[in-house]
């Protein structure tokens, strides 16, 4: 195979501009990140390494990939009306998370409360102004979060097509022309400080598993009430910062309400697809820089004088690894087509039981094999494998990680049971 | 070669040209269209153009100036979107990688070979104009 780019994806679906958005985003990740992410780690508090190649790839003095979202007349790119969406950020997740996952994770995590507003047909126009300038008109990274764990219910938050978000905690009440808003949330992808705006799940009637009683409201995170905790210390992903978040008697204005009654719950379970389909795109992202690196080392490292490709106890491993990679990027793509679908006559709604349950099982099968591959590779390096220099060690800390976010394989496992086998009380 | 690569636009219209130009049939039809083109009758289809009814003949001519200004504005805007929405990077990168896409040696490959043909036609188009020239009077008609 000449280049890594030959992995199989149905090349029917992939837009001519495809190739040279990548191109543009890969350059930024050969420059401004893959010679510097061996010292990612030790930058996990500071980001004093991290924030630049962020403001290069999501501020307007770098790639402005922050605006993309947004109608084109408040300064954005209008992708929010493309019906190719999901496979763009399908692309950008891919490139980024070659690099990178936790950059992956933190930039496109940017954009994914500003779905519930931004994505047709449900834009909040009002919304949608309010907050441009803050993304469109910053010449540095702007990142925003999607506060949904709380302590005591885990992913609980994201099955609402079971529970309706009757275990939430964190409250809304109306006072006035203003939302109050008390709760505590944990680990939420760019928390400890990061954000410029939160969006909030939360619930009007704590104990309801009413859909009408589901809200998703907007919080800036320098109003009064809201306190951030300092990072966690995690096992990888050093460019995703996460931490406790605090709403003490926090208000917004009435109108900070993403839709209202009814519309809230729908674009929330929109969302889910949205993040499983980004998943997918870091997991095979790192499969492509896993093959990368692997074919250099099966190449230049020899066993009784031959390269190691050449031996058959090493050539029915790596062969494997990357029959793999090639599946499961036909898989991540057919995920993002899933999405891209919604508008097309035989597609689905974002939100059905069928879209979430068949791309939630796609992101469950690529993460167990991307956790299972990176372990294999791991083996062929030997000794190697928790070299740095190598970066198959970073890759492997991360890819678990992606495997037990968004509730992990079990809501996976779940919602795939809920569809395929018409699952009443799961 | 792979016989399943390169089946675009060109490879299916080179396909069906090389199947259609080994057909006596399709051969001979083409033969008669082209023998049968007849510049001489070309003054009437301009005349029928323009005098079958002049008001479609002069409104197209009229609409000639918004046709222009529609493209001019159109551009004007396409720049104007372009530089407001895209930053510099992202244009310069994204432009890049299509200039890249360009075949750069074939384009040269045809200058090269382009420069001896000029070389070569260029005295009888020299002397071409030369004819047209020497057969206008001065006051601008034929001899």
């Amino acid at each position: 195979m000449k280049h890594f780019d030959n992995f199989s994806r149905p090349l029917e679906y992939i837009s001519p501009m495809d190739k040279h958005l990548r191109t543009v985003i890969r350059k930024w990740a050969d420059e401004e990140v893959i010679p510097f992410r061996r010292r990612f780690d030790e930058d996990w508090k500071e980001h004093k390494l991290i924030e630049p190649a962020f403001d290069k790839l999501m501020g307007n003095k770098g790639l402005g990939l922050q605006k993309a979202l947004f109608p084109e007349e408040l300064g954005g790119w209008g992708l929010g009306h493309s019906d190719n969406t999901f496979m763009i950020s399908y692309a950008l997740s891919e490139e980024v998370g070659r690099a990178d996952t936790g950059m992956a994770v933190a930039f496109l995590v940017t954009l994914w409360p500003l779905t519930t507003i931004l994505i047709e047909p449900h834009v909040n126009w009002r919304l949608a102004k309010e907050f441009a300038p803050m993304f469109c008109d910053c010449d540095r990274a702007v990142f925003s979060a999607l506060t949904m764990t709380e302590p005591q219910g885990g992913a609980d938050i994201e099955n609402i097509g079971l529970l309706g978000g009757k275990t939430l905690r964190t409250t809304a009440r109306i006072d006035g022309d203003e939302w109050v808003i008390n709760g505590h949330k944990l680990w939420p992808t760019n928390s400890a400080g990061v954000s410029r705006l939160f969006g909030v799940p939360c619930t009007t009637k704590p104990g309801s598993n009413d859909r009408d009683d589901f809200a998703i409201i907007f919080v800036p995170t320098d109003t009064k009430g809201v306190s951030e905790g300092n990072p966690y210390e995690k096992a990888g992903m050093a460019a995703d910062k996460n931490s406790d978040i605090w709403f003490e008697d926090v208000r917004v204005p009435s109108w900070y309400r993403a839709h209202g009654p009814g519309l809230d719950a729908r674009t929330f379970l929109e969302i889910i697809p949205w993040g499983q389909v980004a998943s997918c795109g870091f997991l095979t992202g790192a499969m492509l820089n896993l093959y990368e690196r692997l074919y250099e080392f099966v190449s230049t490292r020899t066993y009784c004088n031959s390269v190691l490709k050449e031996n058959d106890a090493v050539a029915g491993v790596i062969g494997r690894i990357a029959g793999d990679i090639d599946i499961c990027r036909i898989l991540g793509h057919e995920a993002a087509r899933i999405g891209d679908r919604r508008n097309m006559p035989y597609g689905n709604e974002l939100g059905s039981e069928e879209t979430i349950g068949k791309i939630r099982n796609i992101k469950d099968f690529i993460s167990d094999k991307s956790v299972e591959i990176f372990g294999r590779a791991m083996d062929v390096l030997g000794a190697y494998g928790p070299d740095r220099n190598w970066d198959i060690e970073k890759h492997w800390r991360d890819v678990k990680i992606i495997q037990l976010w968004m509730g992990g394989k079990q809501l996976c496992q779940m919602e795939s049971a809920r569809y395929f086998f018409d699952c009443k009380t799961l | 070669m792979n016989a399943n690569q390169n089946r675009g636009v060109i490879d299916t219209t080179n396909r069906m040209l090389a199947y259609l130009l080994n057909k006596p049939a399709f051969k001979e039809n083409l033969r008669i269209v082209l023998k049968n083109i007849d510049p001489e009758s070309s003054p009437e289809l301009v005349k029928t153009l323009l005098w079958q009814d002049i008001e479609v003949s002069l409104g197209l001519l009229g609409a000639l100036p918004d046709v222009a200004n529609s493209l001019i504005r159109a551009i004007d805007e396409v720049l104007v979107q372009i530089n407001d929405k895209f930053t510099p990077e992202l244009l310069a990168g994204f432009i890049g990688s299509l200039l890249d896409e360009i075949d750069a040696v074939r384009l040269q490959h045809i200058i090269q070979n382009l420069q001896p043909l000029v070389r070569d036609i260029s005295p009888l188009l020299k002397d071409f104009l030369q004819q047209i020239h020497n057969q206008i009077t001065p006051d601008g008609g034929q001899p």
